[in-house]
């Protein structure tokens, strides 16, 4: 009886009844399933060309490294931490600064250093050396260049010269501006690209190496060290 | 002469042909129906298959990239020194670009002075702010070379004004100038 009726009411409203059921899930399927399958083919296959050219760079990367000349990478290396440090060196730059006035007749009377101040703008720290120094005042322009030209990097940062009239004599306060800079810590990811050395810096590199002083390394002989009596 | 006549006559009733092609009608809304749901199913079922294939191909992709990565792996001393070399190469040549103000002015107060003038004082400071002391006997000489610290060609746009703090003459008629150079 239900199902006489069922099928009764069926063909009486079946024009209503068929679309419904054929357009309904077809919309469920097509919004619950084949939206998301889509999307998802397309974030992947976006994945997949950034993953293919993540592959590419690195490899060019490889390529690139494979052709640099480590030797020489670490020559270049070796001669720019020279001029640029990554520790103070007090006792470096005041022997380079002391021998540049024997070289221009200064004599050193007195000399202050300061501590470590980092720069804001760069990413250098620096300190200062106030040096009292007395010679010729004809000698002191070129004194003065010679500091700024020097292998290691410093400037000039304060002058104070009184010079006595009619005397080739000149008392100077100089205060010079000695620069270091910490090694960085993290080389970035595997993605990030290689940085390369442009002509401008290898002329320079050539330009710092060929003033690069020789430093002859003198081997002190290791006896006992310290003192039975330190009130001796 | 034969003549023949196709004649076609509907003899069902009015009511039963009506049913007859309310049939028809749905049996067409079915035809249309099933096509559409067949294409949905193809359509889910390639989608799905693309999928698959696309998961093959992202691993495979991925797995280049990982040996791409360990590959890498062994230059990665090389290319920490390479960093650090550019990196100090860098900070080298920006501060070797920015040259000493303080030098720059002593340099150009040196090029300007005349020989009659003499330099009893010269204090500049990192900003090249400069102060000076000047002894000459020779006032023509002095205005001169306050003229060519005014000039803006002379004096390399190193000074932006100048002050004379002291101007006095000795009894042994020599001129004492103290001078305040702002920094351009």
């Amino acid at each position: 009886m239900n199902k006489e009726i069922f099928l009764n009411t069926y063909s009486k409203y079946q024009f209503f009844l068929f679309p419904f059921f054929v357009v309904i899930p077809t919309i469920l399927i097509g919004y619950f399933v084949l939206y998301p399958q889509l999307t998802r083919l397309l974030s992947s296959q976006n994945q997949i060309a950034s993953v293919n050219k993540k592959t590419v760079l690195l490899n060019e990367k490889i390529l690139k490294l494979k052709g640099v000349d480590e030797e020489q990478i670490k020559q270049d290396l070796a001669v720019t931490l020279q001029v640029l440090p990554q520790d103070v060196d007090f006792a470096n730059s005041l022997g380079i600064i002391q021998n540049l006035a024997n070289q221009y007749q200064f004599l050193m009377i007195n000399f202050q250093t300061s501590k470590l101040t980092d720069s804001k703008s760069l990413k250098l720290s620096s300190y200062t050396l106030s040096l009292d120094l007395l010679g010729p005042k004809s000698l002191l322009k070129r004194f003065v260049d010679s500091i700024n030209s020097n292998f290691r990097l410093m400037k000039v940062a304060r002058l104070e010269i009184n010079t006595p009239p009619a005397r080739d004599e000149a008392t100077a306060l100089i205060t010079v501006e000695v620069f270091s800079s910490q090694i960085p810590t993290s080389i970035g990811t595997a993605e990030t690209p290689l940085p390369e050395i442009t002509k401008d810096d290898e002329e320079l590199l050539d330009k710092l190496a060929s003033t690069r002083p020789i430093v002859i390394e003198e081997v002190i002989p290791q006896g006992p060290r310290g003192k039975t009596n330190p009130f001796e | 002469m034969d003549k023949s006549f196709n004649i076609s006559i509907n003899l069902l009733p009015k009511q039963e042909a009506e049913v007859l092609a309310r049939q028809r009608r749905f049996k067409r809304l079915q035809l249309y129906g099933t096509i559409i749901i067949a294409i949905l199913f193809f359509l889910v079922s390639v989608t799905f298959g693309l999928a698959i294939i696309q998961n093959t191909r992202l691993k495979q992709a991925e797995s280049g990239l990982d040996q791409a990565k360990n590959e890498l792996e062994q230059f990665k001393s090389k290319e920490a020194s390479l960093l650090v070399l550019k990196d100090r190469v860098k900070e080298i040549s920006r501060v070797k670009s920015e040259p000493s103000k303080s030098s720059l002015m002593f340099a150009m107060i040196s090029e300007l002075l005349y020989p009659s003038i003499s330099l009893s004082i010269i204090n500049v400071d990192k900003n090249s702010n400069a102060n000076l002391v000047l002894t000459s006997a020779n006032i023509e000489d002095l205005d001169n070379f306050l003229n060519d610290l005014l000039d803006k060609q002379k004096n390399e746009s190193l000074v932006s004004s100048v002050t004379v703090d002291n101007f006095s003459r000795g009894k042994d008629g020599t001129y004492r100038v103290a001078l305040k150079l702002k920094g351009g």
